[in-house]
């Protein structure tokens, strides 16, 4: 059944609800393109969600991939200037140990400093100062100007930008085809993921920014993209054990980042090839838990004895050149692919490759390749505008709420438009995140919120050390007001939600997070009565 | 310090089984670290509410027949069942708690989500059915206190609708409580049970039940009274003009609260010693006997008993614990039943049957513990420590507790 609605021609189709689409849209819309971001599920639900979430300075990359490192650094300076609010300004460590060979550290060193990276060697007495938790056993350090950052609240900033500035955005709608007429792409076919109704949006280029869905999307127009992906799992620790990043001085492997960021600590990463066939449905296996575990604890020994909250995740979407098997060594460079001029289809480019810490390089250049082909001369200016929220330090002094802090944190100035008069909207929860009732309306408002896990990803409720086992049922209470969506399925969400914290719970799924996840069902599915819906 | 009997553990079995020692004469102590999970009760005590299949039981005495080998049931004995349960009536009874229920037919409990599940026994006051397709009311108000937030109405709105009762709902603003909101902490259920033992305010919440019930045939609130008996509940009740029912919360659960605090008034009374704050630390061997335990509270002085009853729960409440290498038992480092193999320890799916919940201590047909393959005579488990059931699942955990609990009592009394 086709709408009857009359229907925007856009100048841009994005697909992809990731930090390198939301980026794009933002540059888009920013540039003066009637831009349209469509995305299957809810934002950041692929690799972007999946990560350490750590401000790379490009140090790691130095030795291996100076192309990268440079272009790291980079962005992580415009990302402290831009997105102040979603990052954490703590620097980093790069540690040897006993059995690392130290002499990597000075060609390390001098890679960083080539590629434009402040590394400093410190006595390693003066690193166990700056941060306690490293290995006391360390004979070597570098400081470096890591970071962190969040990945969440970075994407969605980008895509509240990209709406003031007159986008359009389509979450829960998948791309099942692309219109193509005459040897050009004119569209995409859709389909409503959440109640299964089929649509179609059309525009003078179609934007592939879908990460490692990506080479999918492509096949649909016949073009092969031979992407490689590799899975990364990591680890949630309960508390955050360091307050500096930890990194192992050596070339890079398996588990060797420590990122603190909010309250909690995270290990990473695990690198395998996986078929492009599983990337829907990665599970975190014993194994990887058990060279996480055994590789944190080599950077900070109290992970030994640290609740691990949950497991989870990613896949890198890296473009194949090689046929190196860990997928290491290839370049983590941006990738941007004219499909006209390099398989004669015309109104399609794909950006891929790079990582989250360059998605606004990549957004920038596959931005400068759409306003070329639709000759408008537009500079880009995302490198200097801040995000919204990021503007100005909200005024502290004047409020107000208990968790008024805490939302400032999330939103930045935006936190400012949070409820906050009436004394319901200031009820707390979430008590762990200082989540409240204003701030629930707030993101159902403004950020396309309508299930509990997508309020986590705004909120961070349920993220903290209970793990949801307190306010989940308030949350659910409250959002389905707040959406006026049925019982049912509010019913339904909370059963999926549940599920959904267990499955980052069962990998590793002993110790405390078995004691917890024990209470958690005896009160959802013993007291409440909830099962699966 | 010296005692007949030391029970380590101060939730429902351990206080079961403590009045019942006391109540024969034994010098007992209970060893309690903090709370128990009465703090996440739903008021009522089930006996088995679901078979292993998942089918909701009706009459749980037939139905205990039917579980597998494992289950503590069976080593209490299928046919020991009646009378003991007669027994938990009794002992309950005479610690003032009042409960509705017949062993021979489940009843319906009200969830904190509106939804009806088979039980045996529910505190008296609070909402029930005997059907799980119909209420015995027509036309309900239901009342929550503006601000708190551990009572979703809209669910449990909608499941009186599906039930075809036709319901009101009310928000009670009430000054004094009202205040309570600018600390995010203070609205708990066991907060403003604290606030409403104040008669002025009852006579408040009285005034405002009467004006809105004016329609109704029966009043439902939130299960926020009566912290240490059934008073204020009554007095309450007698005040209001319609008849009024409490429908379980989110934890703190205060009906746990109070069937926890009336069974150690109990105890208390009977002569019990109940050491609160105590976590007991160790525990002295000799033989095939525990000599004493050192609390940490107390770690110069031993306690000594005849005999030792463990109650200290499952993993929840620390009473198991696991690493990344097995699951243990954390006091005493006893056998336990569960895999050696961590990942036999959970399912992915979470509404799946998990088996760490069947964990638990390995036992002797007397609820012995053993160590190191030989049972420790002394020293026996009772509640939810003991393996082989899923009290998630079965809804069964309160008669385990209580049932093991009365077991051993009359094992050590013989």
């Amino acid at each position: 059944m086709s709408s009857t609605i009359a229907k925007k021609h856009y100048d841009v189709i994005v697909i992809g609800g990731g930090a390198t689409g939301a980026g794009t849209v933002r540059d888009c819309a920013l540039r003066g393109l009637k831009t349209l971001i469509v995305e299957r599920y809810d934002f950041t639900t692929g690799a972007t969600g999946r990560n350490h979430g750590l401000l790379h300075s490009g140090a790691r990359y130095a030795v291996t991939d100076s192309e990268s490192a440079t272009e790291c650094i980079e962005e992580n300076m415009v990302l402290r200037k831009i997105a102040r609010h979603c990052v954490e300004e703590h620097d980093g460590l790069f540690i040897t140990l006993p059995e690392d060979d130290l002499a990597y550290q000075a060609k390390f060193v001098a890679a960083c400093q080539k590629a434009g990276i402040r590394a400093d060697i410190i006595d390693p007495e003066e690193a166990k100062r700056l941060e306690p938790a490293v290995n006391p056993t360390l004979i070597g350090a570098v400081r470096v100007p890591d970071g962190s950052v969040d990945p969440f609240r970075l994407t969605v900033s980008n895509i509240m930008d990209a709406q003031m500035h007159g986008a359009d955005v389509l979450t829960y709608h998948e791309v099942t085809d692309l219109i193509i007429e005459n040897g050009k792409v004119c569209g995409v076919r859709l389909l409503n993921t959440l109640n299964g109704e089929k649509s179609e949006e059309r525009a003078e280029i179609v934007v592939n920014a879908a990460g490692i869905w990506g080479s999918l999307i492509a096949r649909k127009a016949g073009i092969t993209i031979n992407m490689f992906p590799a899975k990364g799992s990591l680890l949630v620790f309960g508390h955050r054990v360091n307050n500096m990043v930890i990194n192992r001085c050596r070339k890079p492997a398996n588990a060797d980042i420590l990122v603190p960021g909010d309250a909690i600590t995270v290990i990473g990463t695990t690198s395998d090839r996986v078929p492009i066939e599983t990337v829907d449905d990665m599970r975190v296996t014993p194994e990887e838990v058990e060279v996480l575990l055994k590789e944190g604890i080599q950077l900070a020994p109290a992970l030994a004895t640290t609740r691990i909250l949950r497991a989870y995740a990613g896949v890198r979407p890296l473009v194949a050149s090689d046929n190196d098997p860990s997928g290491r060594s290839i370049s983590r460079g941006i990738v941007c692919l004219d499909h006209e001029t390099r398989d004669g289809l015309a109104g399609f480019v794909t950006i891929t490759g790079g990582k989250l810490m360059t998605y606004r390089l990549m957004a920038e250049t596959v931005t400068d390749l759409v306003c070329q082909k639709l000759a408008v001369n537009q500079k880009c200016q995302t490198a200097s505008l801040p995000l919204p929220g990021t503007a100005e330090t909200p005024s502290l002094s004047s409020k107000k709420s208990y968790a008024f802090n805490a939302q400032a944190g999330r939103h930045g100035v935006l936190a400012d438009n949070i409820p906050a008069k009436d004394k319901m909207d200031n009820a707390l929860v979430c008590e762990c995140e200082e989540v409240t009732v204003g701030e629930i309306k707030y993101v159902v408002e403004k950020q396309h919120v309508k299930t509990l896990t997508q309020l986590r990803r705004r909120t961070r409720v349920g993220m903290g050390t209970c793990q949801s086992e307190l306010c989940a049922m308030r949350a659910a209470h409250v959002l389905g007001a707040a959406c006026g969506i049925s019982v049912k399925e509010s019913t339904a969400d909370l059963a999926d939600f549940i599920n959904e914290r267990w499955k980052g719970m069962y990998p590793v799924g002993w110790g405390p997070t078995l004691n917890e996840a024990q209470l958690m069902s005896n009160v959802y599915q013993g007291l409440c009565g909830l099962d699966k819906q | 310090m010296k005692f007949d009997n030391i029970i380590i553990g101060g939730g429902l079995s351990g206080l079961t089984c403590g009045i019942a020692l006391a109540k024969a004469g034994k010098q007992v102590a209970i060893v309690a670290a903090g709370q128990s999970t009465l703090h996440f009760s739903s008021g009522s005590l089930g006996l088995l509410g679901f078979d292993n299949e998942g089918h909701a039981v009706t009459n749980p005495l037939e139905a205990v027949a039917s579980l597998p080998a494992g289950h503590p049931y069976k080593k209490i004995g299928v046919d020991a069942i009646p009378s003991l349960a007669d027994q938990a009536i009794t002992l309950l009874k005479e610690a003032g708690i009042a409960l509705q229920g017949d062993i021979s037919k489940n009843h319906f409990r009200l969830t904190p989500i509106g939804q009806l599940k088979p039980t045996w026994l529910t505190l008296e006051g609070m909402a029930v059915s005997d059907s799980c397709d119909i209420l015995p009311y027509a036309n309900i108000l239901l009342v929550n206190i503006e601000g708190y937030m551990d009572f979703p109405v809209h669910f449990i709105k909608e499941s009186i609708k599906s039930k075809g009762a036709i319901v009101k709902e009310a928000t009670l603003n009430i000054a004094a409580l009202s205040e309570r909101r600018s600390s995010p902490s203070e609205m708990r259920s066991s907060n403003l049970a604290k606030i409403l033992q104040n008669e002025g305010l009852l006579n408040e919440l009285v005034t405002c039940l009467n004006e809105l019930a004016r329609e109704a045939d029966v009043i439902w609130m939130p299960a926020i009274l009566g912290l240490t008996d059934a008073s204020v509940f009554a007095t309450l009740k007698e005040k209001v003009n319609k008849p009024l029912y409490m429908v379980a919360t989110m934890p703190p659960s205060v009906p746990g609260i109070r069937i926890q605090n009336m069974l150690k008034a109990r105890f208390v009374s009977l002569g019990g010693t109940f050491l609160l704050g105590h976590k007991v630390t160790e525990g002295q061997f000799k033989g095939n006997q525990l000599i004493s335990v050192n609390s940490s509270a107390l770690p110069e002085e031993p306690l000594e008993a005849s005999e030792f009853i463990l109650a200290t729960g499952s993993f929840q409440s620390n009473g198991l614990a696991s690493n990344y290498e097995k699951v243990y038992e954390p006091l005493f480092d006893l056998d336990v039943d569960a895999s050696a193999q961590r990942t036999d320890w959970v399912k992915e799916d979470v509404y799946e049957a998990q088996p760490y919940m069947e964990y638990g201590v390995s036992t002797t047909e007397k609820f012995q513990v053993l160590k190191q393959g030989s049972p420790i005579s002394n020293l026996y488990a009772v509640g939810s420590i003991l393996s082989g059931h899923n009290f998630v699942k079965l809804a069964d955990g309160e008669g385990v507790d209580i049932f093991s609990a009365l077991t051993v009592a009359q094992n050590i009394l013989k």
